[in-house]
């Protein structure tokens, strides 16, 4: 049967070799997206899991969020004897930096050696090479400094760049320096989940680590009474806590029994989870980012499948001839789906290996171009963008392929239904008016389905145990898809409404062009539909930035007044909390003579309503006091600031919104040893976080959690703060290797990184754009494909090309019209529904709709103009017409 | 071989239903050269199509070596429409990527037959109508009357029982016309094959062995054409 395909199916495709291209060029874009929109999930999921839960290896894990929970807690549940736990692991981990090494991050660990990274059974399959032999002279290099295990990259390069053999390694972690001494290097297999850590990882000895993550005394105190007397007595008042307690249980244990005793056993104090359970709450951040792009990657395949089904919807009626013949010479209808469906596995296959390269490059791209600012974001710095797995390979060709199946089947069961007599005879075909009945109903179907979805998302989906933003997204889109499939009848009726004007107003090569859209809507509607996704998309894309751009931008002016701002790293890793700075930073930043006062920013992001919301400490009272002065009425409660203080909390409105918490109510956050529980004594506008945000004073802040640590110091200068005034701050940050920002700076970085994401959602919907202009290409192409005879009596009745050339764009030219206004009339209420239903559940923001018609009038235009460039091509053929050849055609 | 009783064809695609063929019966006998004449319109070509297993008729029964088309499945007809009958179209009807040797064993192929064999029993038909040297031709390469025998070639590939013609040399000049007419005439197989022709042209209705006359849609005559009268072309064709 294979000669028979490549008889029928594949030499037509290599006679048809322009249409076979655009056909494999609108798959290949739609499986790029999917492959790098799935690159883009993956890294985002691996890095979000490892932040959450680096070095899963335990079957329960005990942690108190962010906070850390009492390194006791582990020596309390070996105590405790529980059956069935076989091991207790406490471990710290964070990042910190190499200012020796360039100031590469690396991952520090906090393990206790003995039992984790040198025993006999090495959970990490960790290899340990000493390095450091035991004698007098190396414990003299070894007092002071803290010892650590580096991973093999970090000690070839420590080793290469010491000044002498008795160098120690300094590590960086917020503002503090430690001196380090690399007793040897560790090595570890691709398996290993130090792996997932990247290549830098630093181990040390438990408490040790913890001091560094949770510092110890301030350094005044040390000075004061000595270190290690400080270090006692500050261990009394803060008891080292550790980022996390795994713990192993036997196989043959039961989990659920055991969590259950542990839980019992520890009270309030900590929360025992599963880690499934445990990354359920980064899951529920990212699910939504994750959506959309999976999202956007599916719109892609569906404006590719209904061009692929235009393509071939006309294949099937120019090959009709051909199926007659095949008909009467004894093919099966069987065998007429098939040849089709040959037809379009080779062409989905083709695009698919070709988009799977495509969205490498595509995904791995965008990774690299924003690899630095999301690197910042995780645990792990090293942003890897990776390769896609073989679940995306596999799923990238299927999709290819069932995409040009689906696309496909309904013309190659057209096709078989041909009657033979008939077609063979080149007597007209009739599409029967079953198949116009299925058409609509299919569309009703489908525009009915997805707004049923999203009518009931709140009840079905979490009793079918999914988010309701699946309702959401998947209503969305299956109601697009219906009203891209009712694009021909919905175009049909636009253009017989202004058919009348336009042959009123138009020149007889418009006129022409205008009478060929109403006399093929099945043809020309599927791309104007496709062309009116595109727009609508980026309508409401632009709307959706618009909308918020504004409020945000004010809220931004308003929060951000201060003169300078202090920060260690960049400012996602101040506003991720990973560069922290010690609390006597704020207090030689207020000592400089040219500080009026410094507010002191720490953020954390505690588990609250299984999800994760921002905290917001702030020295309350003193920022209170300075936005009166430099913004008088600006800043909406401000009067409330100042009341905060003993477990008095201020809460963002999409907090409120989100959480349903009101003014008067309380709230309970998993504190370091036990739940705190806080008062809410008022409600603040603020876009920090999309989870909502929680606004607590520093002191209160620093008693409830045991966290004294600062991520940002928002300075206030004495005079108007210009360059020569702030010199003195300046030279203070450079000594201390802080990075310090004026205000506008400040407010630019910000407005950058939320332009940042709409940037990589325009990516995607150009890449929707493009194959929607390959379709015009396609549409066009056919169009003259069908139109030979009469666009070759054009010419024999004295048409000359030009005029032919012009019948052309103006159809291409009217398409994009009618694409474009499409594209608004959906694009509107989809901005609407993004931004009034979808960002309202996500993140309880709530934006006044603006409409972008400053954008729509230029991404109109450019539609416009695509498809007028589409029609060039399919024009050219159209002039090159012979004549002769033209009028003989059937 | 074939018989039509009491058949009748109506249309009904147009706003108004055309009855076709309006109520024919006949019998086809194997070896016989039936040719059907009529004017444009009569219903000629659609009877050839009935007989053909190309359609069905709307009632009547339209029988096919004891088999009544009504009876037989989509697929059993194109079983039958691949076995056992071969057509011959005015238009030539030979699809145009494929070279003339593969449009003769596209039946072949079709049926299942390796490509070896389909293209070897292939070439053995285009040696019969004289084509070999054309074998790797493609259709538009060839002249029409090259391309009428290669479609007679491709109706007589899987040996069929009957090969039916519809209009096959109205495209065609006189002498390429006589070409082709005498190729159908050798074509009968006293006691197998029969060939049946639609044609309008009364003289290549005489290459036939017996003229079925229509008009409306009904049998106007059905005589047997003489032996001294068969292939015999008027001066002025």
């Amino acid at each position: 049967m294979l000669s028979l395909d490549r008889l029928l199916s594949w030499r037509y495709l290599f006679q048809r070799w322009d249409r076979s291209l655009l056909i494999i060029a609108s798959i290949a874009l739609g499986v790029a997206t999917l492959v790098a929109t799935r690159i883009l999930n993956q890294f985002i999921e691996t890095s979000a899991t490892q932040t959450a839960t680096p070095l899963a290896g335990g079957d329960i894990l005990v942690t108190n969020g962010e906070f850390g929970v009492p390194r006791s807690i582990a020596d309390e549940i070996i105590a405790a004897q529980i059956p069935g736990i076989v091991r207790v692991l406490p471990l710290a981990v964070d990042r910190v930096y190499l200012p020796e090494l360039q100031g590469k991050a690396a991952v520090l660990i906090g393990v206790e050696l003995s039992r984790q990274l040198l025993e006999a059974e090495n959970p990490w399959q960790v290899q340990f090479t000493r390095t450091l032999e035991l004698t007098l002279a190396n414990a003299i290099r070894a007092a002071n400094r803290r010892l650590i295990v580096v991973s093999k990259p970090i000690y070839d390069a420590w080793v290469a760049q010491r000044p002498s053999d008795t160098a120690g390694l300094l590590i960086r972690y917020g503002s503090q320096t430690l001196d380090c001494l690399p007793i040897g290097y560790m090595e570890y297999p691709e398996s290993s989940p130090v792996a997932l850590l990247g290549r830098n990882v630093i181990g040390m000895e438990l408490s040790q680590a913890a001091r560094t993550t949770r510092p110890g005394p301030p350094a005044a105190a040390a000075a004061v009474v000595g270190g290690s007397v400080a270090e006692s007595a500050w261990d009394l008042v803060f008891p080292i806590r550790v980022s996390r307690i795994d713990v192993r249980i036997d196989p043959s244990a039961n989990r659920a029994a055991i969590q259950a005793a542990l839980q019992q056993q520890l009270g309030d104090r900590a929360q025992v989870r599963t880690p499934e359970e445990y990354r359920q709450t980064s899951q529920e951040i990212i699910g939504g980012l994750q959506i959309g792009f999976a999202l956007c990657s599916a719109g892609a395949m569906v404006v590719g499948l209904f061009l692929v089904y235009n393509a071939l919807s006309v294949t099937v009626a120019e090959r009709r001839h051909d199926i007659g013949i095949l008909r009467s010479i004894g093919a099966t209808r069987l065998q007429i789906v098939r040849v089709f469906t040959t037809a379009a596995v080779l062409l989905g296959g083709v695009g698919a290996a070709s988009g799977i390269p495509l969205g490498i490059v595509l995904g791995r791209g965008v990774l690299h171009k924003y690899g630095q600012d999301l690197g910042s974001m995780f645990v792990n710095p090293e942003v890897d963008p990776g390769w896609p797995t073989v679940s995306t390979v596999v799923l990238a060709g299927l999709a290819g392929i069932l995409t040009a199946v689906a696309a496909a089947f309904i013309p190659a069961v057209q096709a078989a239904c041909e009657d033979p007599a008939t077609a063979v005879r080149r007597i007209p075909g009739t599409v029967g008016g079953a198949w116009h009945r299925a058409h609509q109903a299919t569309c009703f179907l489908l525009i009915a389905a997805g707004i049923t979805l999203i009518v009931v998302r709140n009840e079905l989906f979490p009793a079918l145990g999914m988010h309701p933003r699946n309702g959401s997204f998947g209503g969305l889109l299956t109601a697009l898809v219906g009203l891209l499939l009712a694009a021909p009848i919905v175009v049909g009726i636009m253009v017989r409404m202004v058919h009348p004007v336009l042959r009123r107003i138009l020149p007889i090569e418009a006129r022409i062009a205008a009478d060929n859209l109403i006399r093929s809507p099945g043809r020309t509607g599927v791309v104007i539909g496709a062309l009116g996704a595109g727009v609508a998309v980026m309508i409401q894309t632009a709307g959706v930035g618009r909308s918020n751009q504004e409020p945000v931008e004010q809220w931004l002016n308003r929060v951000i007044h201060a003169d300078r701002f202090v920060f260690a790293g960049n400012i996602t890793e101040a506003n991720s909390s990973q560069t922290p700075l010690a609390p006597e930073i704020l207090r030689e930043l207020r000592a400089l003579p040219e500080v009026a006062a410094v507010v002191g920013f720490r953020y954390a992001r505690p588990e609250y309503n299984s999800t994760r919301i921002m905290m917001v400490a702030l020295d309350a009272a003193t920022y209170a006091e300075l936005s009166n002065q430099r913004i008088p009425g600006q800043i909406a409660q401000l009067e409330l600031l100042p009341r905060l203080g003993g477990g008095r909390v201020l809460i963002s409105d999409n907090f409120a919104l989100k959480h349903g918490v009101r003014p008067g109510e309380s709230l309970v956050i998993a504190g370091t040893e036990g739940p705190v529980q806080l008062q809410v004594i008022g409600t603040v506008n603020d876009y920090t976080w999309a989870r909502g945000t929680i606004f607590i004073d520093r002191s209160d802040y620093a008693r409830l959690f045991r966290d004294e640590l600062v991520d940002i110091a928002h300075v206030f200068l004495r005079g108007a703060g210009s360059a020569e005034e702030s010199e003195g701050l300046a030279s203070f940050a450079a000594d201390r290797g802080l990075t310090i920002q004026g205000k506008e700076a400040m407010r630019r970085l910000l407005a950058d990184l939320i332009d940042q994401f709409y940037t990589v959602a325009f990516l995607q919907q150009i890449v929707v754009g493009i194959v929607a202009s390959l379709g015009v290409v396609t549409a066009l192409l056919i169009s003259v494909l069908q139109r030979k005879r009469e666009l070759g009596l054009l010419l024999a009745v004295g048409a000359t090309p030009g005029q032919i050339l012009r019948t052309v764009l103006s159809e291409a030219l009217l398409m994009g019209l009618f694409g474009t206004l499409l594209g608004i009339l959906i694009g509107i209420p989809l901005e609407w529904y993004v931004l009034r239903v979808v960002l309202v559940e996500e993140s309880g923001f709530v934006f006044d709709l603006l409409i972008p018609w400053k954008q729509a009038a230029i991404i109109g235009a450019g539609s416009m103009m695509i498809a007028m460039l589409a029609g060039l091509l399919p024009a050219w053929h159209a002039v090159r017409t012979r004549i002769p050849d033209a009028i003989a055609y059937e | 071989m074939i018989e039509l009783v009491d058949v009748r064809k109506i249309y009904d695609h147009a706003r108004k239903p055309v009855e076709a063929v309006r109520g024919v019966s006949l019998t086809v006998t194997g070896g016989e050269f039936v040719t059907i004449m009529g004017p444009s319109g009569s219903g000629k070509s659609t009877l050839m199509h009935l007989m053909g297993a190309l359609d069905t008729p709307t009632s009547g029964q339209a029988i096919f070596q004891g088999h009544d088309l009504h009876d037989l499945s989509d697929t059993e007809r194109s079983l039958l429409r691949r076995n056992r009958i071969g057509f011959v179209f005015q238009a030539f009807n030979l699809l145009p990527t494929l070279t003339a040797a593969e449009n003769v064993a596209l039946p072949l192929l079709l049926g299942g037959h390796s490509r070896r064999e389909a293209m070897a029993r292939a070439t053995a038909c285009l040696e019969r109508v004289g084509l070999v040297h054309r074998a790797d031709h493609f259709p538009e390469e060839m002249s029409g009357g090259e391309m009428q025998r290669t479609a007679v070639a491709r109706a007589l590939v899987a040996g069929p029982d009957a090969v039916l013609c519809d209009e096959p040399t109205g495209n065609l000049d006189t002498a390429t016309s006589r070409e082709v007419l005498k190729l159908l005439a050798s074509l009968p197989e006293p006691g197998r094959r029969v060939v049946v022709m639609v044609t309008h042209d009364p003289a290549a209705a005489r290459y036939g062995t017996r003229l079925i006359r229509i008009r409306d849609g009904r049998i106007e005559s059905d005589e047997p054409i003489s032996a001294s009268q068969q292939g015999v072309y008027p001066a002025s064709y």
